[in-house]
């Protein structure tokens, strides 16, 4: 049995793969739902600490998912693309709009340190005490303290969807000792979901681990295997501060060619190159304002 | 970069006792919302009472006193403001002298700021698509005079188009804490007040 991904990765330090017993299980009962979400969490624990996974890439990407799914949360339509579009073209003194405001808020998210006065900027609405408080486990395990920050965040109206799963994330980010927040709950859970309370809103948390760790160990190896390509054309490259404007690709989910520290024209010859090389992808599918990732 | 206030505000009042102490944060934090024309955020009013004293509580206490008065604490997404109670909103009108409207927007004015309530970001041509019209810099002059509206990101296309979202103070002008209690727009349509 392998993964169709699998072949791709066959080069010595390949991430490993969640076992099937993992992937493919459905379960109900509480004890079996939360000791696949431990094995699947303590899968991801290890793929993260991987030198080449680019942790800075993913958290980027999976910033833009959780964005994806909270817009709709909100009853909004926005795509992914339509996403990127509202952040990467925002000029300074701009509004972000509703979107792209929840887009904000999740970069912002997942890339400052998981520390009170850094989550308090980015959640103005909810009290300092509560992040605290998110951010204290009290020996509690992981999946229940977070679970727990989600229940009372949900339960209170004045704090909005988006950053009660931003704190729920906080929450198992700090119990796991993890740098950064990754945004985990925001890719499992639903609507409805969100709705549950006690034991039922537990389990659907060890479920949402499982389908969320899953795919971020796809965005993983599909991060880790573009990076890989495109680092290696990077000797390749002739132009003048080329390898600096490829490391913006080594770290961002999208940028634009006038993002690119390099003069216009030869940021767009760039990325065009890149993109022949198959090692870039245009994003957006346009003529122009083309917005391009690994 | 800390404001030098003189003379010191004295945010703990240790030479009170504990009930004193309370009532003066209270007339400190009803006397900040009263200066305000805009919301006051949590942070603000923290910086006024005594380390580690709850805001709410405060405004809990603030809203119970104001009970029996002609205006209330409201609530916003960033913090909070004193407003008259909706019941006596005849009375001001009638009280200001015609054309003084704080908004003096007319429907058309309002159809389209809800257009771009509803459909942010949109540019100047995404509204022309909607209203089948071109919609003046006069009247998006006016929504932005008011400052209901706002630039939102370039649309990325021909020209890159500024476009329009609202702002915070179209939530507060229209009693929204945020953009998701608008009407719900097919509760509107199943109503017959608008079509989709």
């Amino acid at each position: 049995m392998y993964a169709p991904d699998r072949e791709s990765l066959t080069d010595q330090n390949r991430i490993p793969f969640l076992p099937s017993w993992v992937t493919s299980a459905r379960a109900e009962a509480p004890e079996y739902v939360s000791f696949l979400s431990g094995a699947a969490l303590s899968h991801l624990h290890h793929a993260i600490s991987l030198d080449e996974v680019p942790m800075n890439l993913v958290r980027d990407r999976l910033a833009l998912r959780a964005a994806e799914v909270t817009v709709a949360f909100a009853g909004r339509h926005e795509t992914a693309a339509e996403l990127r579009d509202a952040v990467h073209f925002l000029e300074p003194g701009d509004l972000p709009g509703p979107a792209g405001e929840i887009y904000l808020s999740w970069q912002r998210a997942v890339r400052r340190p998981v520390q009170a006065n850094a989550l308090h900027k980015g959640l103005g609405s909810v009290s300092s005490q509560l992040i605290a408080q998110s951010l204290a486990p009290k020996g509690r395990a992981p999946v229940e303290h977070a679970v727990s920050v989600l229940e009372e965040c949900v339960s209170d109206d004045s704090i909005p969807v988006v950053a009660a799963l931003i704190l729920a994330d906080a929450a198992l980010a700090r119990s796991l000792g993890w740098a950064r927040i990754l945004p985990v709950f925001a890719l499992g859970l639903t609507t409805a979901d969100l709705r549950k309370r006690d034991q039922s809103l537990r389990l659907a948390c060890h479920q949402a681990l499982q389908v969320a760790i899953i795919e971020i160990l796809r965005h993983i190896s599909e991060c880790t295997r573009g990076v890989r390509n495109l680092a290696a054309v990077v000797p390749k490259l002739r132009a003048k501060g080329a390898a600096g404007a490829v490391e913006v690709f080594l770290t961002q989910d999208a940028a634009a060619a006038s993002a690119l520290p390099l003069p216009d024209r030869a940021a767009r010859r760039l990325c065009d190159r890149l993109t022949s090389l198959g090692v870039l992808r245009e994003l957006s599918g346009r003529d122009s304002f083309r917005l391009y990732g690994v | 970069m800390r404001k030098t206030p003189e003379p010191q505000l004295d945010r703990e009042l240790k030479a009170l006792p504990p009930d004193q102490r309370w009532y003066e944060w209270l007339r400190r934090i009803e006397a900040v919302l009263f200066a305000s024309a805009t919301p006051v955020s949590r942070e603000a009013l923290a910086r006024v009472v005594g380390q580690g004293v709850s805001v709410e509580l405060l405004i809990d206490d603030l809203s119970a006193e104001l009970e029996s008065r002609s205006f209330q604490v409201a609530h916003v997404k960033d913090g909070w403001f004193l407003r008259t109670r909706s019941a006596y909103a005849s009375a001001i009108r009638d009280a200001q002298s015609a054309g003084h409207q704080v908004m003096d927007l007319n429907a058309f004015d309002v159809a389209v700021l809800a257009a771009i309530a509803y459909h942010q970001p949109i540019t100047r041509e995404g509204l022309k698509d909607i209203f089948g019209k071109d919609i003046s810099r006069d009247l998006i002059g006016r929504l932005h005079d008011r400052g209901l509206i706002g630039n939102g990101p370039r649309a990325p296309r021909r020209g890159a188009p500024y476009t329009f979202v609202t702002t915070d103070q179209f939530l507060l002008a229209f009693d929204l804490e945020t953009l998701q209690d608008l009407p719900d727009r097919e509760r509107l349509e199943d109503a017959g007040l608008a079509r989709g």
